[in-house]
């Protein structure tokens, strides 16, 4: 009797206890947000009345979450270098959280979940940007952006804002950068040279055939093509075929719906590419016809070395790539490989390409302005973006003597990852066009940025993305059935055809449909609100 | 050997089967052995030539290179290797401490709030509070991040271990030895750590090794709480460097951002390497708790 009340007691207590502790994290979290906000309206009044110029009178740390090849061994040394810098123009310090690849998408999520503190943060639209958005991650920029971010609006392409957009207002700045995506085929240019290829005469993905087929009986020891079934998105990649060409059209892929997906632009609709895409479905066949000739190596499908390191041990040949002014240049120094690349596809703009690198303010902000002004001298301030991307003068580089703008490795120093500084950031933070150059690099490099962001054309569906949260399920096991069968499908290694009806069974099985029909749905809504 | 089992019955004229079990075991232990030697191997192995050739057991030439560029960058790796070690060594500690001090008094029949007790341990069996809850309490309200507490705390009870060796306790301690202990004046801590703990070693080597191999492969803490590179453990920086190279290869496939990400991934032999190295101190450990395992063994066996 007595132990029966006392648990029944403690049973009330604990249920009190976990309601308690439950209730008291959700009001919490729930009232932070409006008083944060109000408190944010009430500084930016007061920062703004009267004087036009702001207020940067008490000292601020923000705290800077960004991802890349991290950690450093020298990030203090550069973190503090930026922070005299900061201080001096803006009155603020940064607290650099540079996270590795490897955990930066869980611990980003706990990070907004939680309500930590997080001023300026790397937000991809790749990185489940939209669904951030919808939970009020992210604060909107519209007025930041014209209060304190004018060198942002004068710097930056203005078909870059639309990638940060959500129902009409911004949320994220895209870096400055390539603006379109294209892609090549980078070849090794002392094979190219030895078989007196012409890399100017490549229209087509047939016109390789002759050139495959030379280097199959002349070097035995390449495979022609190397592909890797572990997630390599070859069907993206360098997409001329007489097929695709004849149609002169292209199916574009639409921004967070499931690479299965695709939209036909000539009627609008949505389609599924390996059932209703001629053009998909021949070049399948394509390398099923490569891949029983022998042009591609043999495991493909299963093979854990990736072209890039099969191209580095002298596997084979050539590599798809994306295309951008001097990628051909870029990916020599970064594979100590003499590369020459064919002219690719004209570059595109799509929701994707504007979007795939953009820094946004977070919601827990302690200040949002002044995190603005930090965004805009990193699109504006030559000296802070040099700092964040190639760390200090002296200690990770050297200038090249007499060439402006160039820099190049201390001496003694033969990697940029044995500086202490090279976290692989340069296209994250702010505006690529106000870094050095390495040695090597064309000296207008940037004009030629200009040039290419200029003759690039918006897809038909540039600025709309898909929100899979009404299909979350299915667009979850659809992404684990393309993953399972496009190695299988884009390396031709098993006979298409049997492969291709067991890939669309499973995947009609699955509810492709459902996800067709809402990727439909919000498509038609957004095309409908589009100006005309 | 012969004599034995010629004078055992049980294997007497059964020769077939003793040569299946041989050869069974045998095939284990060489599937259990096999993959580490495999591993050394390919930590030994040229990078160039395992793109071309693939693993091999036995490498056409040793190379070292692996482990040269390990303890030449072996700053990071040295501290982890002290994080581990702390973490683990003070987890282990306190974490069998705590156990037996809960699980003792649910074994005293005169402990008045034993039901209670029992039925919060069962709860937090049944229920968890989740990720997000778990994170908030550790980071918002109790402060710990980046610090080696978080790396410790969670680690320091757990409910089945608790259950374990309160079953123990009930099996192998005698009541009349507590009375006996009280009757000769000894205080309850006496009893406890003087009478109880050293005939309770069997349980509490099990939990101790438990727990040892819990916090040294622990990496998900490391991962939640810990930014700062010199409280990294030693899984936390291997899991890192080898789930970056799954990361571009199935994440960041089809972003337009894999290409943009020129990155040195770590090689396969240097992450075979820190593979090698992060198993050692544990391997010596097993030793130190075999005997415990054949005594607990033993009593299990008498008292039935």
């Amino acid at each position: 009797m007595r132990t029966t009340r006392s648990s029944g007691a403690v049973l009330a207590a604990l249920t009190a206890v976990i309601l308690g502790i439950t209730g008291c994290g959700g009001g919490n979290s729930n009232a932070s947000t409006p008083s944060k906000a109000e408190s944010t309206a009430a500084t930016t009044a007061s920062g703004t009345e009267g004087s036009t110029s702001p207020d940067t009178s008490t000292f601020r740390k923000l705290k800077v979450y960004t991802v890349g090849n991290f950690p450093q061994n020298d990030t203090k040394a550069v973190v503090d270098e930026i922070n005299k810098y900061l201080k001096e123009k803006i009155n603020a310090e940064i607290d650099f959280q540079g996270l590795p690849w490897s955990s930066w998408a869980e611990k980003m999520a706990l990070a907004y979940q939680s309500g930590e503190q997080v001023d300026l943060t790397f937000a991809p639209n790749w990185a489940d940007f939209a669904n951030n958005v919808a939970k009020g991650a992210f604060l909107p920029l519209d007025e930041l952006l014209d209060k304190y971010g004018q060198g942002i609006k004068e710097t930056l392409d203005p078909r870059f804002f639309d990638g940060g957009k959500v129902d009409g207002k911004i949320y994220a700045i895209p870096t400055n950068k390539e603006i379109g995506e294209s892609h090549t085929i980078m070849f090794r240019k002392d094979l190219i040279d030895k078989y007196g290829f012409d890399v100017n005469s490549i229209e087509t993905l047939e016109d390789l055939e002759p050139w495959l087929e030379t280097i199959k009986q002349k070097e035995p020891a390449i495979a022609p093509i190397w592909l890797s079934g572990s997630g390599s998105d070859t069907l993206g990649y360098f997409d001329k075929t007489r097929e695709s060409m004849k149609e002169n059209f292209r199916y574009e892929l639409v921004a967070g719906a499931p690479a299965g997906i695709v939209l036909d632009t000539k009627t609008d609709k949505m389609v599924i590419s390996s059932m209703e895409s001629d053009t998909a479905i021949y070049r399948m066949k394509l390398y099923g016809d490569w891949f029983a000739k022998g042009y591609i190596n043999k495991d493909a499908a299963t093979t854990k070395t990736s072209t890039e390191d099969a191209f580095k041990a002298g596997k084979t040949w050539m590599k798809f790539g994306s295309d951008k002014p001097d990628s051909d240049k870029e990916d020599s120094i970064a594979t100590g490989i003499e590369l020459v690349k064919l002219k690719g596809n004209e570059p595109e703009i799509s929701t994707a390409s504007v979007s795939n690198s953009m820094m946004a303010i977070g919601r827990t902000s302690v200040d949002p302005e002044r995190t603005m002004m930090l965004l805009n001298l990193l699109h504006t301030d030559p000296v802070l973006v040099n700092l964040i991307d190639f760390g200090v003068e002296g200690r990770q580089y050297v200038k090249v003597e007499g060439k402006e703008n160039f820099i190049k490795l201390p001496d003694g120093v033969a990697t940029r990852a044995d500086t202490g500084w090279a976290p692989g950031i340069e296209w994250m933070f702010g505006n690529q066009t106000l870094t050095y150059l390495w040695e090597g690099e064309s000296a207008d490099k940037w004009e030629k940025f200009k040039a290419y962001n200029d003759s690039a054309h918006k897809v038909k569906s540039f600025g709309f993305n898909f929100n899979t949260d009404p299909v979350k399920t299915q667009v979850s096991v659809v992404s684990n059935i393309i993953k399972e069968f496009r190695p299988l499908l884009e390396t031709g290694s098993l006979g298409v055809d049997k492969v291709l009806t067991e890939y669309n069974n499973k995947l009609k099985a699955n509810g492709i449909e459902d996800i067709r029909a809402e990727v439909q749905k919000q498509y038609d809504a957004w095309k409908a609100n589009q100006p005309k | 050997m012969t004599t034995a089992s010629r004078s055992n019955p049980y294997t007497k004229g059964s020769t077939t089967a003793q040569i299946i079990l041989n050869v069974f075991f045998i095939a284990f232990s060489l599937a259990c052995i096999l993959p580490i030697v495999l591993i050394v191997a390919i930590s030994l192995t040229n990078e160039k030539a395992l793109t071309l050739q693939g693993y091999k057991f036995w490498p056409d030439h040793i190379d070292a290179s692996a482990y040269q560029y390990l303890f030449k960058h072996s700053e990071t790796l040295v501290k982890a290797y002290g994080v581990s070690l702390t973490v683990t060594v003070i987890g282990t500690v306190l974490a069998v401490l705590l156990i037996a001090l809960y699980a003792y008094p649910l074994y005293r029949k005169d402990f008045p709030f034993k039901k209670t007790f029992n039925f919060y341990l069962l709860i937090t069996m049944l229920f968890s509070g989740g990720l997000v809850p778990f994170y908030l309490l550790y980071v918002n309200y109790l402060d710990l991040k980046d610090s080696l507490v978080a790396l410790i705390l969670p680690g320091l009870s757990n409910a089945f271990y608790i259950f374990i060796t309160r079953t123990f306790f009930q099996q192998t301690i005698p009541e009349e030895m507590i009375e006996s202990g009280k009757l000769d004046g000894a205080s309850e801590w006496r009893i406890f750590f003087q009478l109880v703990l050293p005939i309770s070693l069997p349980v509490l080597a099990t939990i101790g090794l438990f727990t040892t191999l819990m916090y040294w492969n622990d990496w998900f803490n490391s991962m939640l709480f810990i930014n700062d590179t010199n409280k990294f453990s030693l899984q936390y920086v291997m899991i890192q460097m080898i789930r970056q190279a799954e990361f571009f290869k199935t994440q960041l496939a089809g972003t337009g951002v894999a290409l943009m990400v020129q990155e040195s991934v770590p090689t396969e032999s240097l992450r075979m390497a820190m593979v090698v190295l992060s198993i050692g101190p544990i391997l010596f450990i097993y030793p130190f708790f075999q005997k415990y395992f054949t005594k607990g063994l033993t009593i299990g066996a008498i008292k039935g």
